[in-house]
């Protein structure tokens, strides 16, 4: 759930319980008050009403008799003077009723509902309010007819409740649409707040999505407020500037450390070079000065001229290995099946395995599609790997040569060793020309570089994965059908 | 040109759809959940206010003095009503209840229209015991054989009053001679302290009636200081707690007659000595303490707050020695 409706959700919710609670609590204190009011009014006017009866009583008593006639006549009276009055009883002292009048109800009919007179003490007045099906809501006053402990009997009056009632029901409505007003106000008020707020912030969060730092330059439309909201756009904006001016940093080193690497690398270049060429220069050199010294040694001259050609071709090998990687030529594609391709390999190597004891295994995955690739530039991929893992692995090393569907577009090679592996401080340049931590003679330090130089060039890549002393595994990713598939890096 | 992301992408506009109806969806459903539980509570508490069902007062009982004394003789006490019953009834029925309480009888009130019903009320032994006018008690008491045992206490603990002359309080009337040919109000005829003792004192100023531009009785002394008021007579005379009551309304007492005892309890001669020794130790014993221990009595005439002494049978002879200086006959019963 959206922020927005969490704080609509919990914050509405907690301006209906109150509304609730206020309304109710001023419902129950509108209806006490109201019915106090009503019951103070009915005992005032039966207070009004019992003093008659009190007179009656005591002329009465002065002659030994109950006034049933006076009492009568003054019942009949109440029924024409007060409103709202539904019946009228007395009783004696007692409780045998004296005379009783329905002013609107048929004869004989009795109120019901109302408490047992028996049970009421002498001096007691009690008030109740019931309802009955003919007469509607009835607020009874059951009094003592007394004076100072002079006590003559009661009077039961019944007073219509129905005005009292609507008056609460009229009270309970107007709260009600007030609450629902006032809760509806505060909630459209809450959400039109609230509204503002997420649109605030979700146009910040889009300016932060939608942030390029390649296409930087570019304006972008940020929420301006003077609150939390624009605060953090402006915060955001100086991130941006922050972000611009370290892109620009990040060029410049990059360009420095290029021309950095760039001198390195011809500089590595350069040594490797010099380094290979230097040796047979030396040794046609000697071989020149042997032969100089003795020239019609013609069986020194024979041997050493032997040499001087194996120097020469050393050096043409390096100069056309070199040549090799500088060309870059595009390879001539044609439809490859790289399982022939490594039996093919792994038979000019059998000799060499089999004399170093060394194992091999291939282990292709079953649907491994021939690729479009140069079979010869292919082979000589996995020559040098295998020729690398053979120098790497001791005598009874084994090598693995996996090959495989990556995706649906690309297949992987592998070749694993259980050789020395390459060391971490070494993994960087290792693809590097005349890099090599071989002996010298023993290694050119050209033929991952031109591994890696023939990989590039059928839009493939290769990885190293070494851990020294356990294995070593170069994987190849080659795509099916040639054509580099460009990706896109996230994350 | 590949970007670089500073966020994870949004979600695409279908998931986001998606997204957006379900979100709708709870919210509709929390709404109308909170609309429905809105809805039953109110049906629910519409119900529940307007059921009014119930008791809502129930007072404590009166204590019912006579309740705990019906098997006891009852004994009757006279008195005037000049009052509607329950009036008479608020005042004096505090009075039986004491009675009731101290004595080995149950007492209560028999009204009466006049004094004269109430004499005879006593001689035919309707009632037992009255309070009674000084004036009645006096006039009648040899015939009838009857005899004042008690007089009320003021609050000075005095077992007497006096009649007070009135005026208003901007007249120039200073003393009892300026009243000549003046308006005079006068209480009832049968009133000693507002007919007899200011007739009296008249005389004793050597003033008569016919010195006066008018004289006049009224039944009541209220009547009288209401009239003063009025500006309808110069002067009046009433007792004088009832002109002190209105001293604060524009009555100015200008003069105050001896004292008067304080009207009697009396009984017939006849009667048992017993229940009247209860009777007076009943009364001799009362004073405000009690009466403001004993909360039942809290509509206690103020008359008959302050105690009671004993009264002899001729202290109100001095009576008929004024009716005799004024020439006047002695009105029996």
């Amino acid at each position: 759930m959206s922020l927005k409706y969490k704080i609509i959700v919990l914050v509405g919710g907690i301006i209906i319980l109150l509304m609730m609670v206020i309304s109710i609590s001023f419902l129950y204190q509108y209806r006490a008050t109201i019915i106090e009011k009503e019951v103070h009014n009915v005992r005032s006017l039966t207070d009004a009403v019992t003093i008659p009866i009190i007179d009656a009583f005591i002329y009465g008593e002065q002659d030994d008799i109950i006034p049933h006639e006076l009492l009568e006549r003054y019942i009949s009276y109440l029924s024409d003077r007060i409103e709202g009055i539904q019946y009228a009883y007395i009783y004696d002292r007692e409780r045998e009723l004296v005379t009783f009048s329905n002013f609107r109800k048929p004869p004989g009919y009795q109120p019901q509902g109302i408490p047992d007179l028996n049970l009421i003490p002498p001096g007691a007045e009690v008030v109740s309010i019931y309802s009955h099906e003919h007469n509607g809501w009835v607020i009874e006053v059951v009094s003592p007819i007394q004076i100072a402990g002079m006590h003559w009997g009661f009077v039961r009056l019944g007073f219509d409740g129905s005005n009292m009632r609507r008056e609460i029901g009229s009270i309970f409505f107007a709260l009600l649409a007030l609450s629902i007003g006032v809760t509806g106000s505060a909630l459209l008020v809450l959400y039109l707040s609230i509204g503002r707020l997420t649109r605030s912030l979700g146009k910040l969060t889009e300016a932060i999505d939608t942030f390029d730092l390649m296409s930087a330059d570019t304006e972008v439309s940020l929420p301006a407020s003077n609150d939390e909201i624009g605060y953090l756009s402006k915060r955001f904006e100086l991130l941006q500037k922050r972000l611009i001016e370290s892109k620009y940093d990040l060029a410049e080193s990059q360009r420095n450390i290029y021309r950095a690497e760039k001198l390195a690398f011809i500089g590595r270049l350069s040594s490797g070079v010099a380094h290979e060429i230097n040796n047979s220069v030396n040794g046609i050199q000697s071989c020149l000065y042997a032969i100089g010294n003795d020239p019609k040694n013609h069986e020194q001259t024979e041997e050493y001229m032997k040499l001087i050609n194996e120097g020469l071709q050393h050096i043409e090998i390096i100069v056309k290995k070199l040549l090799e990687y500088s060309r870059k030529n595009s390879p001539s594609m044609a439809s490859v099946n790289l399982a022939e391709v490594v039996g093919n390999v792994m038979k000019l190597c059998s000799y060499k395995l089999q004399s170093q004891g060394i194992s091999i295994a291939f282990e292709p995955e079953p649907g491994l599609p021939e690729i479009e690739a140069d079979k010869h530039l292919i082979q000589e991929v996995l020559m040098n790997l295998l020729i690398n893992s053979m120098d790497a692995v001791p005598e009874g090393g084994c090598i693995c040569i996996r090959a495989g569907r990556k995706d649906r577009n690309s297949i992987y090679l592998s070749v694993e060793d259980n050789g020395s592996g390459v060391d971490p401080e070494n993994a960087d340049f290792i693809f590097e020309p005349f890099f090599t931590t071989k002996d010298t003679g023993k290694g050119t330090g050209l033929g991952l570089s031109v591994v890696q130089g023939v990989v590039e060039s059928h839009n493939g890549t290769i990885t190293l994965d070494s851990k020294p002393g356990v294995k070593t595994v170069f994987t190849i990713t080659l795509p099916i059908n040639g054509k580099h598939e460009r990706t896109v890096n996230r994350g | 040109m590949e970007k670089h992301l500073l966020y994870d992408q949004p979600e695409s506009p279908s998931a986001r759809s998606k997204t957006s109806v379900i979100r709708t969806n709870i919210l509709y459903l929390i709404v109308s959940g909170f609309l429905l539980l809105t809805l039953l509570i109110s049906f629910f508490l519409y119900f529940f206010v307007l059921d009014l069902t119930g008791t809502y007062v129930s007072e404590e009982e009166y204590p019912y003095t006579s309740a705990h004394s019906a098997d006891r003789p009852v004994k009757y006490f006279g008195i005037v009503s000049r009052y509607p019953p329950h009036i008479i009834y608020q005042g004096y029925q505090p009075l039986m209840n004491y009675l009731t309480n101290h004595t080995e009888y149950q007492f209560r009130l028999k009204l009466s229209n006049s004094y004269d019903d109430t004499m005879d009320q006593l001689v035919n032994g309707e009632i037992d015991v009255a309070f009674m006018g000084s004036y009645i008690y006096a006039s009648s008491r040899h015939k009838h054989n009857l005899e004042s045992i008690l007089k009320p206490l003021n609050e000075n603990s005095e077992a007497f009053r006096r009649s007070v002359f009135i005026t208003r309080g901007d007249s120039d009337i200073r003393e009892i001679a300026d009243l000549r040919g003046k308006k005079l109000a006068l209480a009832s005829r049968r009133s000693l302290s507002g007919n007899w003792v200011p007739l009296y004192t008249l005389s004793m100023h050597q003033l008569s009636p016919e010195d006066l531009k008018t004289v006049t009785n009224y039944a009541h002394h209220h009547t009288v200081i209401y009239k003063v008021q009025q500006g309808e007579y110069d002067a009046g005379a009433v007792r004088d707690r009832v002109a002190m009551e209105y001293e604060a309304s524009g009555i100015r007492i200008f003069y105050s007659s001896d004292e008067i005892p304080t009207s009697p309890v009396v009984v017939s001669k006849r009667q048992d000595p017993h229940i009247v020794d209860q009777i007076k130790n009943a009364f001799l014993n009362l004073d405000m303490e009690t009466i403001l221990a004993e909360r039942i009595y809290h509509n206690w005439d103020l008359d008959l707050s302050f105690g009671f002494i004993e009264s002899r049978e001729d202290d109100y002879d001095f009576i008929l020695n004024i009716l005799d200086t004024l020439g006047e006959e002695v009105l029996e019963p």
